[in-house]
């Protein structure tokens, strides 16, 4: 019996990525600089916010040129509704779309490297494209989102404790990657939208919730499939030893990107990493296998005896081996 | 050189593989790639290149021993496959001539004439079993309602698209549905019935191999061979498809005959062998009279005699008399 084998994390891969300033500015670095995740790349003037106002604006005088407004003052209309300044910021109107638009002050934006690796090239005054290498994490259903921050891991099991985190991170979660737990249902994307979080990873997710990410545009991605379904205890494992770092989330290629540095790179030898990997191999007793069979769809096992059809699992919490057909299940490793 | 045919399917991988007496061995590989799991490590191209390599293996062969032939819903190229000869699927079900073949997956209905394709399960995110299907394609579900679901799908778009199945020849089901193993094997034939909207007599064949597929992709490479299926499709028999109150009359050479009524509504099987011909009658008033020669099958002469044709798994009370009817015929297959 043959069975495709899936990988969950793949590690020590090396990718390119790149970081990018807001706006045009400085940068530091050049081709063939070693890097660590503190180091400085560049810096810019970058407003925080900006929000264009609809055709139907009425700013408070015709402006044509950049002009400053204070915090709270009075700068337009939309019909009745009269439009404050949330913030200290310069109001302009850009001529190709015929709209206003408001800024908040610039303020000085620092960027800085995240991952450890070379740096391979340098478009001026933009961005960084690094050599690097990283932990991937497979994640089989995506939101098509690109985004990047910290990890904030939060701790399995999820339900009670998971939404008494998302509160208590209020402050700190904006623009982060949060881990919420084995399952993410539609309160807690709602929730991590509110909380303006760059995107959320679980175990699994509520279908209705994947698919209002979708549409609110949420970074989402989730380990083990749909339902509630169990975090791989060494998938946790993982994002609790990496908790903190800054973390690249691909919902286009459907992976975590975790950077890695140069010690833990050395953990695999050199030969390993050139031979292609396997996603065809025989079934055999005593590997890992992920069953997608109810009641037990989602969990890993061990294989106890292969059958002509179906293989005999072994669970942690389970007595006996339980029977799984062929093919619902995949190799793990 | 010996062949190996395969055929790419929604769910699974179908090989008919030369032996060294000239013989065919037909067999599948019941997962197919995904690109939410797989895509990480490699395309459709090193898939089924490791997938191909490990069902020669499996037959203590190289793939390099082989012509390759392939048929199926690929992206190609695949430059890794030395492959012979690549042919459309519905090239190859316009070209068989012996049946009138329904090629059948989750996605996708083909005949000779016809081309409908489903709303990509994927699309259907309310359901945890769809979502799970679009990253799993390979599934079985164990879950009553979810194959209701599932073949209800593939039932509305049929009858959505005014579809109907007619022909003189036996009709053949083939394509990933039928080849995958049901929980209950009863499902296959249920669909099979439902796919019918025209009141008439059919016989009604279920290639589980693909083989209808695989042959006539081998007959088009070298047309000397000779691909014995006889053994791999399963004869089911003559489905009657009468709707209201009918009145039956069955006779041999053998016997004196027997006659019985049939209530509307309902699903009846009469056990038939398909070595011998068997005299005919029946009063039906939605088709009249109607006497002639029908030869069984697995399931023998299956009456359904439902005037309105919901989807037949749905209807529990019917569901379970067919059930019971057929089960012994079914045991097993």
């Amino acid at each position: 019996m043959l069975a495709p084998v899936l990988r969950k994390i793949i590690q020590n891969k090396t990718v390119m990525i790149e970081r990018y300033l807001p706006s045009k500015g400085n940068l530091f670095v050049q081709k063939g600089d070693i890097l660590e995740p503190f180091q400085k790349l560049g810096d810019c003037m970058h407003s925080p916010n900006t929000v264009y106002f609809p055709k139907e604006f009425e700013p408070v005088k015709f402006l044509r040129e950049k002009v400053y407004f204070q915090k709270g003052s009075l700068i337009g209309k939309i019909g009745a509704k009269k439009v404050t300044a949330d913030e200290n910021g310069y109001m302009s109107f850009d001529e190709v779309s015929g709209e206003y638009f408001y800024e908040d002050m610039p303020v000085k934006f620092t960027l800085l490297s995240g991952l450890w690796g070379e740096v391979s090239d340098v478009i001026p005054e933009s961005s960084v494209l690094i050599k690097t290498v990283v932990a991937e994490v497979d994640l089989v259903a995506c939101t098509p989102n690109f985004s990047f921050g910290e990890l904030v891991v939060f701790p399995n099991p999820t339900e009670i404790l998971e939404k008494f985190y998302l509160e208590s991170f209020v402050k700190s979660t904006e623009g982060k990657i949060v881990y919420v737990g084995h399952y993410a249902d539609l309160d807690t994307i709602k929730k991590a939208r509110d909380l303006k979080i760059s995107a959320i990873v679980a175990g699994s997710a509520d279908p209705v919730g994947f698919s209002f990410a979708k549409s609110a545009n949420i970074g989402l991605g989730v380990v083990s499939g749909f339902g509630k379904l169990e975090t791989p205890d060494f998938v946790y494992k993982l994002f609790n030893s990496v908790a903190y770092r800054h973390v690249f989330f691909h919902g286009d290629l459907g992976v975590l990107r975790i950077p890695m540095s140069g010690v833990e790179e050395e953990t695999v030898s050199s030969k390993k990493k050139k031979t292609p990997l396997k996603v065809i191999k025989k079934v055999t007793k005593g590997q890992k296998v992920q069953v997608l069979q109810k009641p037990h769809f989602g969990k890993i096992g061990t294989i106890d005896r292969v059958s002509v059809s179906s293989i005999f699992v072994r669970f942690d919490n389970e007595l006996g081996p339980v029977e799984i057909d062929l093919p619902n299940f995949f190799i793990i490793e | 050189m010996p062949v190996l045919a395969a055929y790419i399917g929604y769910s699974g991988v179908s090989v008919a593989l030369e032996k060294p007496d000239g013989s065919f061995d037909f067999q599948r590989f019941p997962y197919s790639y995904s690109r939410e799991l797989f895509s990480s490590v490699c395309d459709e191209n090193g898939f089924y290149t490791q997938v191909l390599e490990g069902i020669a293996k499996e037959n203590k062969a190289k793939l390099a021993d082989f012509d390759l032939l392939m048929t199926g819903f690929v992206n190609f190229p695949l430059p890794d496959l030395d492959i012979k000869l690549m042919a459309d699927v519905r090239d190859l079900l316009s070209k068989h001539e012996e049946n009138f073949p329904v090629l059948v997956d989750e996605v996708t209905v083909l005949t000779k004439d016809v081309v409908l394709s489903q709303v990509p399960i994927e699309f259907l995110t309310k359901n945890e079993h769809f979502a799970n299907i679009s990253i799993y394609p390979q599934l079985i579900t164990r879950d009553y309602n979810d194959q209701v679901s599932l073949d209800g799908l593939i039932i509305d778009k049929v009858k959505k698209a005014g579809t109907s199945l007619t022909s003189d020849k036996p009709v053949l089901f083939t394509g990933d549905r039928f080849a995958r193993r049901d929980f209950e094997p009863v499902f296959k034939y249920s669909l099979a019935l439902d796919l019918f909207s025209n009141p008439g007599y059919y016989y009604v064949k279920i290639d589980k191999n693909n083989a209808t597929l695989l042959s006539q992709l081998i007959k088009e490479y070298n047309p000397n061979i000779n691909v014995d299926t006889s053994k791999v499709i399963e004869e089911v028999g003559t489905f009657a498809i009468v709707p209201g109150d009918t009145e039956v009359l069955l006779s041999t050479v053998l016997d004196t005959g027997q006659f019985f009524d049939i209530e509307k509504n309902s699903v009846f099987a009469v056990p038939l062998d398909n070595s011998i011909i068997t005299k005919l009658s029946v009063k039906n008033k939605s088709i009249g009279n109607l006497e002639g020669g029908v030869v069984g099958g697995t399931l023998g002469l299956l009456f359904d005699t439902r005037e309105e044709r919901h989807q037949l798994i749905s209807d529990i009370k019917i569901m379970n008399a067919f059930m019971r009817e057929i089960e012994e015929a079914v045991k097993g297959i």
